[in-house]
Parts: structure tokens; C-alpha cells; sequence
């Protein structure tokens, strides 16, 4: 698989890091009450060096983790909406290339930067239902200034965060004692000027913008334009345009609800801005379909200028033809030439010049079509798996079922699964590729389609954009892995 | 045979999906249900239409049997009896279907006006100003559309119409279980003459609805003309199809308006005002009515009111809570 800057070599994945609980069971009887916090600025922190490689800034990490931390730090329930974010520690080698030429390349470990409550349960009182806290979404913002800032989004709601960092505070005053109590005016004598003292590095994240009230649906997507002014956020049936800046106003920009909801017969799955080209954008529906809109087209886009879709195949038609068909996830690449889309069983490469069908086509787990009945009614024909592109666009990532990820070689069209599991989780242990058969004869290392565990799902994953070092998030883990350096 | 096994059992689950989606915390999931309801249809579509190869081949030993009577006439189909073999299965279907039925009972009982509609509109959790005025607009309609599309009936083509409703009078008394299918066939299939077909299959189902044993087969003949004439209004065979996942909810909403116009069309029609005089008391007293009604009919009513019970108390939880 070729990799950053190199030729056609075959990348060797090893391990580097896993985060989370030692045992693997999903506690499921956690409830929000339970929840044991410690506050992160007792923790140890690694400091980090931001300016010179602005690593965090284009690292587009998981959107949603689903993260345990072991219990000397934190005890976090799974579906608790705290934001973790993680921070290389900053330490460079040096690595010769085929060139000879030093090049440098990061490696080094993350460690939890912080950690924050990012939207709390409400109740919504008109229709008595409860909003969940529950974080869909969660996107980087270009980085402007010494602070990061993400927008993250529940069901209804969206918030600009901004984290910042504090490592000096002033002491000195001349009003204020130095544990806080007041001086009276009398007793001072002298004035000095207070003066900045460093201090133990502390993380803070207050939340910037709270964007509300403009969703009735669930909110699935939200994507950054590439004026970094503005972006969208997308629901069921509406897709909304924000500026960063205002809160009590959005535009919409794609309706599709039907004058008659029984008319209604597919929703907004996700969407995303174009990279490069702040006017356009795409969305996709559950039937497995993609419309890309131009907003200069008209102030509702509606209308689509172009749609994107494959004739379905009639010889693979079942009962389940339309929930596989449903695209879970659409990403650009990073030209903005061509996009991938993610439906249950496959993933799809599009070039936005061809609408007619997709130009590449992977089957993550085709293995699965013939037991789509099961995961019908066990659910998990409802996963929404995400997909990543790596940072030169020439390999494609996404997650299968028991921990299995997938990688695909656009160029050399060669696919590795790997797994994500404790017991490949030796420091610097080169990942082994799996295989699954689906009948007949099981090859020695191959698990068959039945022994699959479908409760552990690898749903999100991400991809450095210029490094070999991939994170994936099972069900309670977080597992960085990076290619092997010689 | 396999196909209408698993058929049926995915719509089961697929029920019981939407039923335990509207306890669940965040509300409804607008994607996911609209995804169910999708195989539910196909399933049910798979399923009827595996129901009705199986009617075909019964009607066709009925029609050899009956080729030696007078030329068909109304009184004759007024008459004519459900074959008693087709009452196992229509129990069984109706075991089936009485899960989407029980929630259009519950709803009929319910004199509620407040009661929202059931079906996408509710299944949105939009805002209540959201819900009020579809339901008002859609009570409206209703309300307004039995009425014209009588009118329609009476100004249009009369040929046209009496050949599709001789058709459909044929097929739909001899096969009064399968009125449902035919009709759900006949507005899938047949795109152009929907709208006629639609029409015309309302009528005979009238008179073959005072020979009917099961009630429960009556209210769902009334349910099918309810549905049918929700299709109407849409006047496409896509969106018909479309609206039958939500159908089975959303009929009792729209049923007692257009019974009303049912009831005018039959007593026109077929002057068998005591038998729908007679159902029409059954529907206003509500589901209480049609039990004791119920009790005078057939073996096979006993089976489907029962199992309609089984189910009536989760439902109509479900029903309000939707």
C-alpha cells in the first residue's frame, strides 16, 4: 500500500497505542449517573509543540468516540458526550527516505488533552421528548490563533468550542491577596505591577456559540465550508446554512420534506462542503443517492445539479435492497475531484465529473449480503459506518464488524483487513491481515462469517493527513496504529 | 411458501421495530423507521401476492363449480359465500394483518379529536403546530374527496366503468379475503386506471360486505376503500404504495368520514341499507360495538376478534403515545 511519501511499498501497520478499559465488555447497565469524574488539571498533561507543524490543526479526528479511559483517570460511560482530545507529545525523528534525503517525520504518542461535557440532556416540553446528549458530529475548525475550535452537534443542537491553553497566571496584585481574599485599601503601601508566572499547564474549553432551534429532525451532519466563515448542518429532511459568527439566524438550503409526510421516501443521510470550492456541496439520501448543489444557483437548493446513482443491481434484490442501499457517510477527497461514499456493504469512489455510476467500487463484507435477514432483526443493518481517505487520497479506509477495519489500495486495487483487538496489542507488534471466509472450507486464520462478533463494530476511523498513523475506535477502545519505522 | 414464511416473520419484526422505536429515548428516529416501514411493504407485498396465488388457484375450482349457474348477477354475488376453506387462512392472514388493524380499532373507538394521526406525520417529531393543521388538512380532504370522487364516479366514463367494475365485482366477491390484495394489486399494478379502479372496487365490496362473516374482514374492506381512496387522492400507483406502510395506521383517521360516503354509495346502489346501517352502528359504538356484533358471526370471526384483542392493548398504547 503505498504510503506518504514513498513508492509502491507495502505499508506494515504496527501497533503504537491503545486507549480505553482493560476489559472489553461493553458495560451497558452504565447509566448517566454513574459517573465517576476527575478533574483533568490534576492530571499529568504532555505539552505539546502546536506552531511549527500544526499537527492537531489538520488531524480531522473521529467524530464521535466512544471512549473509556482506564479507571486511574477516568470512568466514563459509553454513551456519556464527553469530547477527548488527544495531542501528539510533540517528539520528531528523524527518518531517511529511499533518497536518502531526512525528512522528518512525527512519531510519538497521544495522550488525553482534555476533556469536556460538550451539550446536556434536555427536554423538549412542546413534543415531550427528550434531546439526547448524545454528540453526532464533531468537526475541526481551521486553526486561526493559539486556540483550536470544533463545532460539535447532538440532535438538535450545535456548539462552537473553543480549547485554549493556559500556562502562565499573573501574581501580584496589589487589591488581592495571593490566595484571593481582598486587601483592604489602607494597608497597601506599594504598587507593583503583577506580573505573568508560569503555571501547570491547564486546558480550558468554554463553549463560543450555541446554534439552536433550527432543526426539527435529527441532526446527522454538519461540514465546514472552505471560506472557514461558514458551514452547513444537515437533519433528515433540511439542510441549513450557518455563519460562525451569528447564532440567531440560518438559511435553509435543501428542504425535501414532502407537502404529505406519508409521501415521504427518503431522508438526508449526510453532507458535506466541497474542499475547495465554497459554493458547492453534496448531500446523500437513504435510497443511494448523492446531489451535489451549487448555492449559487438559487437560494433553495432544491434542485440538484447533478445526482449522482447507481442503477441497482436487480439480481441482488431482497427485501433489504433499500436499508443496504443507504449511504451512511460521503467524504470528499482532498482535491475535491472525487468523492467516497459508504452504503452497509461497500464503498464508493465517484468522480463528481461522472454521475452516472461510481468509478471504483470496494466490497468491505460482502460476506454479509446472504445474512442480511439477521442483521435485520439483531439491528446492526443500521450501522452507519464512516469511511476516511488517507492524506495523498490514494487509499481508502472503513470498519467492519468484529473489529475488523478495511483498507483499500486505490492504485495497486489491493485490499487488508486488519483487527483492533487487545490481543495484537504489543508494542510495535506488526497487525497480521485477516481473512473471513464466507462458506465451504476454512482456511487455517480465517474466522468464518458465523463466528463474527457484530457487537464489536469499528464505526469511526481516521486517518493523519500526512502521516501513516490511523486511529479507530471500537465499541470502548481507541486504537492508534502506525507504520512500521525501520 | 418459504418466501411468504419469511415474509411474514420480517413483518413482524419490522412492526415490532416501530412499536419499541417510540419508547425509545430522543424521540423517533425518522431514518431508521422510514427504512422499516420500506421492508415491511415489501414484505407484505411479497406476502399478499403469495396469498393471492394461493386464492387464484381456489378461485379457479370455484369458478368451474359456478360456471353451471345463471349468468352472473348482483343478487347472485350478493350471495355468494366465502368457500369455507379460505376461512383457515383468512384467519391466519388476518393474525397477521391484525397488528396493522388493531391500531385503526383503537383509533376508531376513540372519539378523541384530538387523537393525531398516526403514520409519518407523527412519526416526525415535529412540533405540535406541525401536526394540527396535517391532521385538520388532512380530515378536510378526506372529508371533501369521498364526496367528489362519488361525483367524479357518476360524471365519468361510464363504460370504462362498468367494465372495470364488473371486473372488479367479479374477482373482489369471489375473492372477498383477498379484496385487500386485489385492490393493494390493482393500485400497484395497474397505473392508469387507478383512479377508476380505485372507484370501482368500492362498490362491490359494498354488497359482499353484508355477506361477510368476519367483521373483521368488513372493517378491513372498508379500511381497503379507505386506503384505496387515499391512493386516489394521490393518483399514482408509486405514491399509493408509499402510503400503505402508513396506511394501516393512518385509516381509522379518515374511515369514519368515508364510510359515510361508502354507506350513501351502497344504499344507492345496492339497497342493502340494513346490513350497512348495521355497521355503521357497529363503528359508532365503538370497538366494544363490534365485539358483540362479532359474537353472531362466524368461527372465523371469533379467531381474528381474538387475536385483534391480543394485541389491542399494546397498541393502543402505542397509538397515543404516536
Amino acid at each position: 500500500m503505498a504510503g506518504v511519501g514513498s513508492g509502491g511499498n507495502d505499508i506494515q501497520w504496527c501497533f503504537s497505542q491503545v486507549k480505553g478499559a482493560i476489559d472489553d465488555d461493553v458495560a451497558e447497565d452504565f447509566l448517566y449517573g454513574k459517573v465517576v469524574y476527575q478533574k483533568i488539571t490534576n492530571m499529568e498533561v504532555k505539552i505539546l509543540d502546536f506552531g511549527s507543524h500544526g499537527l492537531l490543526q489538520g488531524f480531522k479526528w473521529i467524530s464521535k468516540l466512544m471512549y473509556w479511559m482506564n479507571k486511574l483517570w477516568l470512568l466514563v460511560p459509553w454513551k456519556v458526550p464527553v469530547l477527548l482530545v488527544l495531542l501528539v507529545k510533540g517528539e520528531m525523528i528523524e527518518k531517511p527516505n529511499k533518497q536518502n534525503k531526512s525528512q522528518p517525520h512525527c512519531r510519538g504518542e497521544y495522550n488525553v488533552y482534555s476533556t469536556f461535557q460538550s451539550h446536556e440532556p434536555e427536554f423538549d416540553y412542546l413534543k415531550s421528548l427528550e434531546i439526547e446528549e448524545k454528540i453526532n458530529k464533531i468537526r475541526w475548525l481551521p486553526q486561526q490563533n493559539a486556540a483550536q475550535f470544533l463545532l460539535s452537534t447532538n440532535d438538535k443542537t450545535i456548539k462552537l468550542w473553543k480549547i485554549s491553553e493556559r500556562d502562565k497566571r499573573p501574581e501580584g496584585y496589589n487589591l488581592k491577596e495571593e490566595d484571593g481574599r481582598y486587601r483592604d485599601p489602607a494597608t497597601v503601601t506599594t504598587l507593583k505591577v503583577p506580573v505573568f508566572k508560569p503555571m501547570d499547564l491547564m486546558v480550558e474549553a468554554s463553549p463560543r456559540r450555541i446554534f439552536a432551534n433550527a432543526h426539527t429532525y435529527h441532526i446527522n451532519s454538519i461540514s465546514v465550508n472552505s471560506d472557514y466563515e461558514t458551514y452547513l448542518s444537515a437533519d433528515d429532511l433540511r439542510i441549513n446554512l450557518w455563519h460562525l459568527e451569528i447564532t440567531d439566524r440560518s438559511f435553509n438550503i435543501v428542504d425535501i420534506k414532502p407537502a404529505n409526510m406519508e409521501e415521504l421516501t427518503e431522508v438526508i443521510t449526510a453532507a458535506e462542503f466541497h474542499p475547495n470550492q465554497c459554493n458547492t456541496f453534496v448531500y446523500s439520501s437513504s435510497k443511494g443517492t448523492i446531489r451535489l448543489c451549487d448555492m449559487r444557483a438559487a437560494a433553495l437548493c432544491d434542485k440538484h445539479a447533478k445526482l449522482f446513482e447507481e442503477p441497482e443491481d436487480p439480481s441482488n434484490r431482497s427485501f433489504f435492497s433499500e436499508i443496504i442501499s443507504s449511504i451512511s457517510d460521503v467524504k470528499f477527497n482532498h482535491s475535491g475531484r472525487y468523492m467516497m461514499t459508504r452504503d452497509y456493504l461497500s464503498v464508493k469512489i465517484w468522480d463528481l465529473n461522472m454521475e452516472s455510476r461510481p468509478v471504483e467500487t470496494y466490497q468491505v463484507h460482502e460476506y454479509l449480503r446472504s445474512k442480511l435477514c439477521s442483521l435485520y432483526e439483531n439491528d446492526c443493518i443500521f450501522d452507519k459506518f464512516e469511511c476516511c481517505w488517507n492524506g495523498c487520497d490514494s487509499v481508502v479506509m472503513t470498519g467492519s464488524y468484529n473489529n475488523f477495519f478495511r483498507m483499500f489500495d486505490r492504485n495497486t486495487k489491493r485490499d487488508i483487513t486488519l483487527e483492533a483487538s487487545r490481543e495484537n496489542s504489543k508494542p510495535r507488534a506488526i497487525l497480521k491481515p485477516r481473512r473471513v471466509c464466507s462458506g465451504g472450507k476454512r482456511k487455517k486464520d480465517e474466522i468464518s462469517v458465523d463466528s463474527l462478533d457484530f457487537n464489536k463494530k469499528i464505526l469511526h476511523t481516521a486517518w493523519h493527513p500526512k502521516e501513516n498513523i490511523i486511529a479507530v475506535a471500537t465499541t470502548n477502545n481507541l486504537y492508534i496504529f502506525q507504520d512500521k519505522v525501520n | 411458501m418459504e418466501f411468504k414464511v419469511e415474509a411474514h416473520r420480517i413483518m413482524t419484526i419490522s412492526l415490532g421495530k416501530i412499536y419499541s422505536s417510540r419508547v425509545q429515548r430522543g424521540g423517533i428516529k425518522l431514518h431508521k423507521n422510514l427504512l422499516v416501514s420500506l421492508v415491511l411493504r415489501s414484505a407484505r407485498q411479497v406476502y399478499l401476492s403469495e396469498q393471492e396465488e394461493l386464492y387464484l388457484q381456489q378461485q379457479q375450482q370455484l369458478l368451474l363449480a359456478q360456471r353451471e349457474q345463471s349468468p352472473e348477477t348482483w343478487s347472485d354475488r350478493t350471495e355468494c359465500e366465502p368457500p369455507t376453506e379460505q376461512s383457515p387462512s383468512w384467519a391466519e392472514m388476518e393474525s397477521n394483518i391484525s397488528k396493522e388493524q388493531a391500531p385503526s380499532w383503537t383509533e376508531m373507538g376513540r372519539t378523541d379529536s384530538k387523537e393525531q394521526p398516526a403514520s409519518w406525520t407523527e412519526v416526525e417529531s415535529s412540533g405540535y403546530k406541525e401536526q394540527a393543521p396535517s391532521w385538520t388538512e388532512m380530515a378536510r380532504t378526506d372529508s371533501k374527496e369521498p364526496a367528489s370522487s362519488w361525483t367524479e364516479m357518476e360524471s365519468n366514463n361510464p363504460e370504462q366503468q362498468a367494465a372495470s367494475w364488473t371486473e372488479g365485482q367479479r374477482t373482489d366477491c369471489q375473492e372477498q379475503p383477498l379484496s385487500r390484495v386485489h385492490s393493494e394489486e390493482r393500485t400497484d399494478r395497474q397505473s392508469p386506471k387507478g383512479l377508476e379502479e380505485g372507484r370501482a372496487t368500492r362498490e362491490p365490496r359494498a354488497p359482499c360486505r353484508a355477506v361477510a362473516g368476519c367483521p373483521g374482514r368488513l372493517v378491513r374492506r372498508t379500511a381497503r376503500e379507505q386506503e384505496t381512496a387515499c391512493t386516489r387522492k394521490r393518483r399514482s400507483p408509486e405514491q399509493g404504495a408509499a402510503a400503505e406502510p402508513a396506511s394501516p395506521l393512518k385509516r381509522a383517521r379518515t374511515e369514519p368520514v368515508v364510510l359515510q360516503a361508502n354507506s350513501q354509495s351502497e344504499e344507492e346502489q345496492m339497497e342493502t341499507s340494513s346490513n350497512v346501517s348495521s355497521l355503521i352502528n357497529i363503528f359508532g359504538s365503538s370497538f366494544s360495538g363490534l365485539l358483540t356484533k362479532e359474537e353472531s358471526e362466524g368461527e372465523s370471526g371469533q379467531i381474528c376478534c381474538d387475536q385483534v384483542l391480543g394485541s389491542m392493548g399494546s397498541w393502543s398504547r402505542a397509538i397515543v403515545a404516536f
